[in-house]
């Protein structure tokens, strides 16, 4: 479904992404892993056209789609949930999603989102800087759902939001897992991208580290303590 | 002292020349807040506006196709100088934005002045503006209440689309997060195009008005930009609102002044604006963000 | 490669040697049936006004729309000093309408410098305005309000038996002529001087300016009055010439041909304006001769100048001057370091030597320090104190506030409570300039150049601050002749590698040499406490390699604090860690405690059971 090769991507002059690969095959959960400033968002607003990559190639569905503006591959079915969640602020919680639905030919209804979520029905009103985190983040996700895309990409979806409100999104990534779209999701919470994933990729300082099942993963403390962790060796990489 | 009627009557004045202003101005405010782009050249839009009135009343009296017309050649001009110039300037420093649109604004003015010469043209009021209202203290011109009328009404109509419409709602998400607009499947830079236009279209259309009222020539746009500018900065830079409070604030400033000492009215404003960015630098609607 | 001192004194005055060729052989190669000489004269007058607002536009990036202000100030003081009879020496009057100029720009420049960008254009914008309707209306009865003031009197030189009266075209000509080329002898001097250095810098990237030491406000108010000095000069100039103040020098046409001819003719150059001027007004002339194109003059003007602004962005000016040399602007001849023309090189950058300012403890304590944002707390009663020597790490998971925490140490951000000691003597109200001459100084996460200047210009920006104090008005000395600027700017090129790449535009650096000039502007400095942040960020691992190895090198001699995710880069260089977390301090300790911390990991690992921040 998603097909990213040896993609090389800068911020300005600094060179951030260092031949990066992956593979995403339909309705799978793929996690994207490593510390911070390992390369993991910038990866994601490669493939969502955010950044355009200077060397490499991304295909979608069978497309390439690596000269394309962001919101053609948005048409295309490919959504990505920024992190720092980017919720218009002026703008009410259901004018963020009718906004979103704009340019989708088939949208869900904003009342399949509101049943989805009672919480932002309760909050439909109410102006994007006015929710909660965990709300906001919510309405992110919504605002993804409503264009009911193919491949859904997730930002650090749980950054910052009470243990809570966590579980709550968890289990409902989990059933958004089981319904279909494809998931490429990016967290900081590791154990939560693990216990959702069907396959992990690990980016330490840009490059492609480590690819394989959460299971290998736990199978290979050093890799964790080494890529994710603190407790790393002392030698240089 | 003034009487209660002069007051009033200046008052009044203010009031229709602030609903104008406010029109010119939500147009500078829209572009600006959308697309961070400072637009010297509003001062020019509007006059080009007027001389379109000039040509189209004096060629079939109708004020309705006036307005159409000059909105119309608004959008050209617009789509013109977006596609052309604009577009590559919105990530140049404002510095750079002033410069180039103020030779844009020379040369539009520049260009009316070859076709028109420097001579000032009278645009008749149009038959149904002609008279004058008894307001019982005061006597006022008719064409004067109607400007409230007709800039007020697309003011509301400005407003209804911006924040009533998609279109507004893009334009308000554009104004807040653009790069989010465009991973929501929205091409951003075709509503970049879309807002510049409007932005020009309202200067124009305020010109076609304000026309009959005024010496038409090919100058006449600066005093407008700059008090325009003025009442953005009063208002608060990008906020729609803002421009209209502002606007009838210059407005009334403007026609206040006068009524004591009219060498005063231009100094009053530039007062309020330089106090007012001391005492609250964001103006009086201005959000945290660009500028 | 270096000349004799002859051959170099000769290239340091080329520019002016030409301009007072051009200006002496320029009446004899004009058609004066073609032109009046008139013509040449208000070039050189705007040419004069230019020379200010090139030193404030073009070196200081400060866009005034109001130059007309200090224009008409200069030219109305002055005529009517003289028209009125109060005066009668016409150099005296000239003197008293430039200082009446100069007292207006601090006015304005008060008021106006507070903003930037669009806001100090229209601010400026405002006064000329303003300037204009005073002129007009309130104080008509001197100025003649709509009128203007006819009768300047030419001024004359009066020595005893010797009696020279400059009244004909030819004589102001000479008389501008000579005003002009002085003008622009003093403008050379002050871009070439640590000032103009300064200046350049404060367009490029004010904030840096400010960060590395030097005292941004003072600087801009200098420049602004300056401006406003030129130009009330050629204001005062252009009555005498006319024998006839016009009211419009108030008006905004005139600041917008200013602009107009300064872009043309090219920010930077300093002869720009005169060329801008020179296209401007043999446009006008030549084009009315053409019939049909005579009307469309201006237009013809205003299509070259959005061109120049879109393509050519040093003007006609610039484009000549990259012309006959090419890499060097006018702006980059700054290079011809003192020390390499003989004096040794420091082999190596050693640590400062600073003196020990008490018998403090620490060299840097932070007690309690807290800041919020929107009732947010980005850091909640952190303290910790750094033993003089001493490399300690801050760490922590993304939001933890730690660039918060080093912006608040680098006086970036004012604490909203609590208290910063450096070598126990409270910093805590100083501003960022001040700790910078205090003895901090931080490299920053995003690279923070000046894009523009090449390397040696950078480092030496950067030590001039250190070497000369935060604000000092040298402007007859040339930047890099400062002995110990140079000192230190050699010995950093040496350090950092960067020898070969002195000459070379930051543009043209790799980003691994971009990252270690960061670094480099933060040490010219030559600060007592070093502050990194993410030194290492979007590095590739050899780059990290040769920072690491930097960083290792400079620990000796030196306090440093510094923000890193590399851990491994971390565990390798700091004596001490420290972890926030949501702002807090969450743990302190030598890096053995720090990794085997249970909370470290689980903050770091992240977790379900993490505690709640709601």
């Amino acid at each position: 479904m998603l097909e990213v090769d040896r993609i090389n991507s800068f911020y300005g002059d600094s060179h951030v992404l260092f031949d990066v690969s992956m593979k995403v095959r339909a309705h799978e959960v793929v996690a994207l892993l490593g510390r911070n400033g390992a390369g993991k968002t910038t990866t994601l607003k490669t493939i969502a056209g955010v950044i355009r990559p200077r060397s490499g190639t991304i295909h979608f569905a069978g497309e390439p789609i690596h000269r394309l503006a962001s919101h053609a591959i948005a048409r295309l079915g490919l959504q990505l949930v920024p992190e720092e969640r980017r919720i218009f602020a002026t703008l009410t919680a259901e004018e963020n999603l009718r906004l979103a639905a704009l340019t989708v030919p088939d949208p869900w209804p904003v009342e399949r989102i509101f049943d989805t979520f009672p919480r932002l029905a309760e909050r439909r009103r109410a102006r994007g800087g006015h929710l909660s985190g965990g709300e906001q983040q919510m309405l992110a996700i919504a605002r993804a759902l409503i264009r009911s895309p193919k491949l859904i990409l997730l930002d650090e979806p749980f950054e910052g939001l009470a243990p809570v409100i966590v579980e709550d999104l968890l289990s409902l990534c989990q059933r958004l897992a089981e319904a279909g779209p494809t998931i490429v999701i990016v967290e900081q919470n590791v154990r939560a991208a693990l216990s959702l994933a069907q396959r992990v990729y690990i980016l330490n300082n840009g490059h492609n580290v480590f690819e394989g099942t959460p299971r290998s993963l736990h199978d290979n403390p050093e890799v964790m303590s080494r890529y994710i962790g603190v407790g790393a060796e002392e030698e240089a990489i | 002292m003034p009487s209660l009627g002069q007051f009033l009557s200046q008052a009044f004045n203010g009031f229709a020349f602030g609903t104008l202003l406010a029109l010119i101005s939500s147009g500078l405010t829209i572009i600006f807040g959308t697309l961070g782009l400072v637009n010297f050249a509003h001062g020019a839009m509007f006059m080009v506006g007027a001389f379109t009135a000039f040509v189209v009343l004096s060629q079939w009296h109708s004020f309705i196709a006036a307005l159409f017309l000059g909105a119309a050649v608004l959008l050209v001009l617009a789509v013109g100088l977006e596609r052309g110039v604009i577009r590559f300037y919105y990530n140049r420093p404002p510095e750079d934005q002033l410069l180039v649109t103020f030779g844009l604004s020379v040369m539009l003015v520049e260009a009316v002045r070859a076709l028109f010469g420097s001579l000032s043209q009278r645009v008749p009021i149009p038959q149904w503006g002609e008279g004058i209202v008894n307001f019982g203290l005061f006597y006022y011109p008719l064409y004067r209440v109607e400007i409230i009328g007709i800039a007020g009404a697309l003011l509301l109509g400005l407003y209804s689309v911006l924040y009533h419409t998609s279109l507004g709602l893009v334009v308000r998400a554009g104004i807040e997060d653009p790069t989010m607009v465009g991973l929501l499947g929205i091409p951003v830079r075709r509503m970049f195009l879309i807002v510049f236009a409007v932005g020009a279209m309202a200067a124009g259309v305020a010109g076609v008005i304000y026309a009959p009222l005024a010496a038409v020539i090919p100058d006449m746009g600066t005093p407008f930009l700059v008090e325009a500018f003025v009442v953005v900065v009063i208002g608060g830079l990008g906020s729609f609102g803002g421009a209209v409070v502002g606007g009838l604030i210059v407005g009334e400033l403007l026609s206040l002044t006068s009524l004591f000492d009219p060498a005063y009215s231009q100094a009053a404003i530039y007062a309020v604006m330089t106090l007012i960015l001391v005492v609250r630098p964001r103006g009086l609607f201005g959000a945290e963000g660009r500028a | 490669m270096r000349g004799s001192p002859a051959r170099l004194a000769l290239a340091r005055w080329t520019p002016e040697i030409l301009l007072a060729l051009a200006l002496a052989a320029l009446p004899f190669g004009f058609d004066a049936a073609l032109h009046s000489v008139n013509l040449l004269t208000r070039i050189l007058l705007w040419g004069l006004f230019g020379l200010g607002f090139d030193l404030l536009f073009g070196y200081a990036g400060l866009f005034s729309f109001g130059q007309s202000a200090f224009y008409g100030a200069g030219g109305f003081t002055t005529a009517f000093l003289l028209t009125s009879g109060v005066l009668s020496n016409v150099w005296l009057a000239i003197l008293i309408g430039v200082a009446a100029a100069a007292v207006y720009g601090v006015v304005v420049g008060f008021f106006s410098l507070r903003r930037t960008g669009l806001y100090f254009a229209m601010i400026t914008l405002a006064f000329g305005e303003l300037s204009y309707f005073f002129e007009n209306s309130p104080l008509s009865a001197w100025t003649g309000g709509e009128n203007g003031l006819p009768g300047v009197p030419y001024p004359a030189i009066n020595l005893g038996p010797i009696h020279f009266a400059f009244s004909g075209s030819w004589r102001i000509y000479e008389l501008v002529a000579a005003f002009f080329f002085f003008g622009y002898v003093f403008a050379r001097f002050v871009a070439r001087s640590p000032v103009g250095s300064v200046l350049v810098a404060i367009r490029l990237n004010p904030a840096r300016t400010a960060a590395l030491g030097h005292r941004v406000a003072g600087y801009k108010l200098a420049v602004f009055v300056l401006a406003a000095i030129y130009a009330g000069l050629a204001g005062a100039l252009l009555g005498i010439f006319q024998s006839y103040m016009p009211p419009d020098a108030f008006s905004l046409n005139t600041s917008g041909q200013l602009v107009f001819q300064t872009v043309i003719g090219g920010m930077g150059t300093l002869i720009g304006p005169a060329i801008g001027a020179a296209v401007w007004l043999f446009l006008r002339t030549g084009l009315q001769q053409i019939p049909y194109l005579s009307v469309l003059w201006k237009f013809i003007l205003g299509a070259i100048f959005v061109l120049i602004v879109s393509l050519l962005r040093k003007g006609i000016g610039g484009a000549v001057l990259s012309l006959l040399k090419p890499r060097r602007w006018a702006l980059a001849r700054l290079d011809r370091g003192v020390l390499a023309a003989g004096e040794a090189v420091a082999p190596r950058f050693e640590a400062p030597t600073q003196p020990r300012r008490g018998s403090a403890e620490f060299a840097l304590e932070a007690r309690r320090v807290s800041k919020s944002y929107g009732g947010v707390r980005a850091v909640s009663d952190v303290s910790f104190a750094v033993p003089e020597g001493e490399l300690y790490a801050v760490i922590g998971p993304n939001g933890a506030g730690k660039s918060t925490f080093l912006r608040l140490l680098s006086g970036e951000e004012p604490l909203a409570a609590g208290k910063i000691l450096l070598y126990g003597s409270d910093i805590t109200g100083q501003d960022v300039t001040r700790r910078n001459q205090s003895g901090i100084a931080k490299s920053y996460q995003i690279n923070q150049l000046f894009v523009e200047l090449s390397v040696g210009q950078n480092l030496r920006v950067a030590a001039l601050a250190r070497q000369r104090g935060a604000l000092r008005f040298d402007v007859f000395r040339a930047a890099d002749s400062i002995a110990s600027v140079e000192r230190v700017v050699g010995a950093l090129l040496d350090e950092l590698g960067l020898r070969e790449r002195a000459d070379h535009p930051v543009r043209e650096l790799t980003h691994g040499e971009k990252r270690r000039l960061e670094l480099g502007l933060a040490l010219a400095s030559l600060p007592s406490l070093l502050l990194l942040d993410e030194p290492l960020a979007g590095l590739s691992a050899t780059e990290r390699q040769e920072i690491r190895e930097l960083i290792g090198r400079l620990r000796k001699g030196r306090t440093i604090v510094l923000v890193e995710h590399d851990m491994d880069a971390v565990f390798a260089l700091a004596t001490r860690i420290v972890v926030l977390r949501e702002g807090s301090l969450l743990a302190e300790g030598i890096p053995e405690q720090i990794r085997r911390d249970r909370r470290v990991r689980e903050a770091y690992l992240g977790g379900v059971k993490a505690p709640a921040n709601a």
